[in-house]
C-alpha cells in the first residue's frame, strides 16, 4: 500500500518534512524504537555491526523509493515491530547474525515507506535527504540510549517499552486482519 | 477498507489523543492501572516488570476481542472489580507466588483492554489510538511503581497500602455505582 506523503507540519519545508516523517508515521517509528532497543540489550558489539548496516540500508530505501515506487505493506512492518517487541519484553539473546540482518530489513522498510510522492517538484531530494538524516538520527540515537541503560530500573523502563510497542502492533495487525 | 494512513494531523493526531485519554478520563480504568505498577513494586522483583510487561500484552488480546465484537459479560464490573481486588493486594500487603499474580493480573487486563477496543472511535487512526492507550496505561502502571518506591522509605509501607485501600474504596464505588 503506498502511503500519500504530506509534510507532517504545514509550512515546515521539505528538508524539515523529510525529517520527522518517520515520527510521524506510527509503523516507521515502532519499527525504529524495537529494533533499537532490541539492539541496545544485544551490546555494543552488536550495535557496532548493526547500525551502520542499517544506515546504508536506509539510505538505499530511501533513494531507490521513487524507482521502485513501492512502499512496503503496513503489516509486515507492525509484524516484525511485534516480535521485536517481544524480544525486547523478553530481554532474549539474537543469535550474532541476526541484529545486521534485522537492520537490513528495518532499513529498507523505513526507508522504501518514505514516499515522496507529494513533495513539490524539485524538492524530492531535500525530502529525501531529511528522511534519512531523521531516521538515520533515530536508530543511531535510540540504540545507543537503549544500550547505555545499565541500571535495573532502566532495564525495567526498556522491557516495558516493548511491550508497549508489541501490544499496540498486536491490536492494529488484528484489526487490518478483521477489516478484511 | 484499510484506511490509508494521511499525515493530516487530525486523523493521526486525534486517534492517539483519544487513545491516551481513554484511561486517564476513566477513573476505574486509572486507579486499576496504577494499582497494578503498585502491586508490583509492593511484590519487588521480578513482579516489578512481569506485571507491567504481562498487562499490556494481554490487554491487546482483550482489545482485539473487543475490536472483533466478541462481547464479553460484565466488562465494566470487570473493571470496578480489578480496582477492588488489585487493591486490597496492596491493601492487605499481599505476595502471592509470581504466576498467580501475574494470572490475575492478566485476566483483568482481559477487561480493560476489550473496554478500550469497543471504544474505537470510527474516525481515528487505529494505530494511533491503540499506541495512544497503551502508552497511557504503560504511565500509569509506571505512576504506580514510583509510588510504590515509597515502601522503602519510613512509613511507606502504611502509606503504599493506604494507597491500596483508596484505590479498593474507588473500585467498590464503581462498583456498586456510587461513583
Amino acid at each position: 500500500m503506498l502511503f500519500l506523503l504530506h509534510n507532517p507540519v504545514e509550512g515546515i519545508g521539505s528538508f524539515y518534512g523529510g525529517a520527522l516523517h518517520p515520527l510521524v508515521v506510527p509503523e516507521q517509528i515502532l519499527l525504529l524504537l524495537t529494533f533499537s532497543a532490541s539492539l541496545g540489550q544485544q551490546g555494543l558489539a552488536s550495535l557496532r555491526r548493526a547500525v551502520p548496516v542499517g544506515l546504508v540500508a536506509l539510505l538505499a530505501g530511501v533513494f531507490l523509493q521513487p524507482t521502485l515506487a513501492w512502499a512496503p505493506p503496513q503489516s509486515p512492518m507492525l509484524a516484525l515491530a511485534v516480535l521485536l517487541g517481544f524480544t525486547v519484553a523478553g530481554q532474549l539473546r539474537l543469535p550474532r547474525l541476526l541484529p545486521p540482518v534485522l537492520a537490513v530489513l528495518v532499513g529498507l522498510g523505513v526507508g522504501l515507506g518514505t514516499d515522496a510522492l507529494e513533495i513539490p517538484a524539485g524538492e524530492e531530494l531535500l525530502f529525501q535527504a531529511g528522511a534519512v538524516l531523521g531516521a538515520g538520527f533515530c536508530l543511531l540515537c535510540f540504540s545507543v540510549w537503549f544500550e547505555s541503560a545499565k541500571h535495573p530500573w532502566q532495564r525495567i523502563v526498556v522491557r516495558v517499552l516493548g511491550s508497549w510497542a508489541a501490544a499496540a502492533s498486536m491490536i492494529v495487525l488484528a484489526w487490518q486482519f478483521l477489516q478484511d | 477498507m484499510l484506511p490509508i494512513l494521511l499525515h493530516d494531523g487530525e486523523g493521526i493526531a486525534g486517534g492517539f489523543l483519544s487513545g491516551i485519554l481513554h484511561p486517564l478520563t476513566g477513573p476505574d480504568h486509572l486507579v486499576a492501572m496504577v494499582a497494578v505498577g503498585l502491586w508490583g513494586a509492593f511484590l519487588g522483583a521480578p513482579a516489578i516488570w512481569v506485571l507491567p510487561v504481562v498487562f499490556p500484552l494481554v490487554m491487546a488480546v482483550g482489545a482485539i476481542l473487543g475490536l472483533a465484537e466478541v462481547a464479553i459479560p460484565f466488562v465494566e464490573s470487570g473493571i470496578a472489580i480489578s480496582a477492588i481486588v488489585l487493591g486490597l493486594m496492596v491493601a492487605f500487603a499481599a505476595k502471592p507466588a509470581l504466576p498467580v499474580a501475574a494470572l490475575l493480573v492478566g485476566i483483568f487486563a482481559i477487561f480493560h483492554g476489550h473496554a478500550h477496543g469497543t471504544e474505537l472511535p470510527a474516525s481515528a487512526d487505529a494505530l494511533a489510538y491503540s499506541l495512544g492507550f497503551v502508552l497511557a496505561t504503560g504511565a500509569l502502571h509506571l505512576a504506580g511503581i514510583g509510588l510504590g518506591f515509597a515502601v522503602e522509605k519510613p512509613g511507606g509501607r502504611k502509606f503504599v497500602r493506604g494507597c491500596g485501600a483508596v484505590i479498593a474504596i474507588v473500585g467498590l464505588g464503581y462498583l456498586t455505582g456510587v461513583l
